[in-house]
């Protein structure tokens, strides 16, 4: 296949998959640090409900594709400082996924990560 | 129509029944709503009367054959030619209203004085001066689908073309609004029940598209279910009262006949409040559920996916699942 040695773009909608979803919304830390980053819902049903709604909703696919070719395209480098991710500039710059992911993991090693405002 | 060229600044907006609903009120329009139809059974055309109007959209296709007869002095009914790209939407659902004489539907300041402006306008001086109209085009507009990302390059992927066409009745006649043709198409005569006349002629437009390949959306302009249920409660509960004053004064030794019959009238009263305030709670019900779908749509994200994204890098996740997914899609990409 000649597409096979070219670089693809990524969707991260990719990454949840069921079992991510599954996985994600039962775990209570995570719970606890996206809760307040959730859109409006049904007061009534719990966070872990909440998450795996919104993860699997439509408007959050959305966006996630969106951030996602917005990544990929380079062009959020100039972001990263205002997302609390500096150490990932360079590599949202180059607009690879992977990239970006492991300069992320180092940054979270390192405790460089900022928390969202 | 959706041409990429420009589209003289109104934006596409989605063929989704609360966003039409919340556009006719941005009009300034009162006392009506849209709800989309899932099937032509009479059932559904049944329960949502009084129809003031149907909105169909479909994928546009050129050279396609027209039913029905040109109208050539259309000065009796309200027609504008589109001359803006995009603009369909709204345009198909002027069209439904400014046709409109129901008793129910309040046009609005605004509307009400366009249409007495433009009176005596041509198709094509009417449509362009719907397009002028800044506040129209604004309410229009506000109804973009949401983009987190404005882009330098972003590869506009062409939308398929999409046209939305209005049928309504009007002086026991039936007639199709298209704004790319160059009057209303006169579809024959219709009794009070115009429903019974349009549904043939939207079977064989749908039919004509290949099964399978589900290429429109039919929508309803209605009368505001709440408004219309509140006030037949309001008048349910007067009769209810006055059943109750009669009843009051009935010496109910002596006239046992009639007592009974005003016991039954006032039992079938009772009965008919119950059914209304059930419809009111179900139509309440879904008003909040539109509005939290809303709210859904129009939040920010991006703090979201930035926060996920971190922990995910904290909990050494991040590397792993990104190329899980970089796998995945050079699959998808391969097959």
């Amino acid at each position: 296949n000649i597409l096979a040695g070219l670089p693809v773009e990524v969707d991260l909608n990719q990454m949840l998959d069921e079992a991510a979803v599954s996985s994600l919304s039962s775990n209570s830390q995570l719970l606890q640090q996206l809760r307040p980053f959730l859109p409006p819902g049904s007061e009534n049903e719990n966070t872990s409900e909440r998450l795996r709604e919104t993860l699997t909703s439509p408007p959050f696919q959305q966006a996630l594709s969106s951030f996602s070719t917005a990544l990929q395209s380079g062009q959020l480098g100039s972001m990263m400082d205002q997302l609390g991710m500096a150490d990932a500039l360079d590599a949202a710059g180059q607009g690879d996924v992977t990239v970006f992911a492991r300069a992320l993991e180092t940054a979270a090693r390192a405790g460089t990560l900022q928390d969202n405002t | 129509m959706a041409d990429d060229d420009g589209a003289g600044n109104w934006c596409l907006i989605d063929s989704d029944p609360r966003i039409f609903t919340e556009l006719i009120k941005g009009f300034g329009v009162t006392g009506v709503q849209v709800e989309e139809l899932w099937s032509l059974e009479k059932e559904e055309f049944e329960k949502l009367k009084p129809i003031h109007g149907l909105v169909f959209l479909f994928k546009w296709r050129p050279g396609e054959e027209t039913v029905g007869s040109l109208v050539q002095d259309s000065r009796q009914i309200y027609f504008a030619k589109q001359v803006i790209n995009n603009a369909c939407a709204t345009q198909a659902v002027l069209s439904v209203l400014l046709n409109c004489n129901h008793k129910d539907v309040q046009l609005g300041e605004m509307l009400y004085k366009f249409k007495e402006f433009s009176a005596d306008f041509d198709p094509t001086m009417r449509g362009l001066s719907l397009s002028n109209m800044d506040i129209i085009r604004q309410v229009h507009n506000s109804f973009a689908r949401q983009q987190m990302f404005e882009f330098e390059n972003s590869s506009n992927k062409s939308e398929e073309a999409f046209h939305f066409v209005a049928y309504v009745p009007i002086n026991g006649r039936l007639y199709e609004l298209d704004g790319l043709k160059d009057g209303p198409i006169d579809l024959g005569k219709c009794g009070e029940d115009w429903i019974t006349a349009v549904k043939p002629i939207l079977e064989s437009r749908m039919t004509s598209y290949a099964t399978g390949e589900i290429r429109f959306n039919l929508m309803a302009v209605v009368s505001d279910h709440k408004m219309k249920l509140e006030a037949d409660l309001e008048k349910l509960q007067s009769n209810l009262s006055d059943l109750e004053g009669k009843l009051s004064k009935l010496d109910t030794k002596k006239d046992t006949e009639a007592y009974l019959k005003l016991k039954n009238e006032y039992a079938t009263v009772e009965l008919k409040m119950n059914e209304a305030n059930h419809q009111l709670r179900v139509e309440e019900e879904k008003r909040l559920r539109y509005k939290i779908e809303h709210a859904k749509r129009d939040h920010n994200y991006l703090p979201m996916i930035v926060q996920l994204l971190k922990c995910l890098a904290k909990d050494g996740r991040l590397v792993e699942l990104t190329e899980k997914a970089e796998q995945r899609q050079k699959a998808v990409t391969a097959a």
